[in-house]
């Protein structure tokens, strides 16, 4: 009976130690970016977001668990030249002042596959750009990395790499749809690349 | 100067992206890498440059080439208006 008190107080713990670990996007380090491309008959636009917030919770024992949410303040948006990135800034296109943010609401991993230290899966969510929210389906490639924050961030904790490469067309978001095909493509192939840090207490 | 900037099809830009390869975690490259956007600024020409050019090769022909058209077209139309009013 001695011995049964302090078992049950540690399995308790154990319980409660287990599940999902929240993850934060917001890095200090300033290297999670978004990618964009769009190759439109008369040019091709490349740009890239730093402005990556969000958190996911991921449970290495259960990833069909994950959801959270992935946020890209759009005024971080940035293209080469000057006069269309005021453009896509602006009233007409991305709108950044009525819209700040386009977002990502992942709600489960599914077609889970292992591989070596990646989690390979097909994440079911929610994309909203300019408020208008339509559910999507993106290939994404996860890796935990258990302990490792502290070797990138001087922090104890862990690390959550996302990456995952995804075709958005704006006519599903009414950005000009139907317009300006041949300058500015309706298909935005969009590369994720992303790292978040659970610090531990 | 156009071909020498990278013969774009777009138009100019002010700064270029460069993607750099980061290790996830310093010094353990065989978890992976991740990519770092720069954007350097830097005056790239892009494809308004032959435009801009052949307008302004256009332009120059024609100015070049009207006083020379006009200077042989003005003396035949006095001759002309010469001879109407003689033959008055």
């Amino acid at each position: 009976m001695q011995n049964i008190i302090p078992t049950i107080f540690l399995l308790s713990g154990l319980t409660l130690a287990a599940g999902p670990t929240k993850f934060d996007f917001k890095d200090p380090k300033n290297i999670n970016n978004v990618i964009f491309q769009m190759d439109a008959p008369l040019e091709s636009i490349n740009g890239s977001g730093d402005g990556i917030t969000g958190t996911v919770q991921f449970d290495p024992a259960n990833p069909s668990s994950t959801k959270g949410t992935i946020l890209l303040e759009a005024a971080s948006l940035h293209v080469g030249n000057p006069i269309l990135k005021e453009h896509i800034h602006g009233t007409d296109w991305m709108n950044v002042k009525k819209y700040p943010t386009i977002s990502f609401k992942l709600t489960k991993l599914e077609n889970i596959r292992k591989k070596g230290i990646d989690v390979f899966a097909d994440a079911k969510g929610k994309m909203t750009i300019r408020n208008v929210t339509i559910e999507m389906n993106a290939p994404v490639r996860i890796t935990y990395l258990k302990g490792l924050l502290e070797k990138r961030n001087r922090v104890a904790g862990d690390l959550l790499v996302i990456r995952s490469k995804f075709v958005v067309k704006r006519d599903d978001f009414g950005i000009r749809s139907g317009e300006k095909l041949e300058k500015v493509a309706n298909k935005i192939e969009i590369s994720l690349n992303v790292a978040g840090a659970a610090p531990t207490n | 100067m156009w071909r020498e900037h990278g013969s774009r099809k777009g138009f100019w830009e002010t700064s270029v992206q460069t993607t750099r390869e980061i290790p996830i975690v310093e010094g353990m490259p065989e978890l992976g890498f991740q990519q770092q956007i720069i954007w350097e600024e830097k005056l790239v020409l892009g494809i308004e440059t032959p435009i801009v050019g052949i307008i302004l090769f256009v332009v120059s022909m024609v100015t070049s080439i009207f006083p020379f058209y006009a200077s042989s077209r003005i003396p035949k139309k006095i001759v002309e208006q010469g001879k109407k009013i003689m033959s008055h």
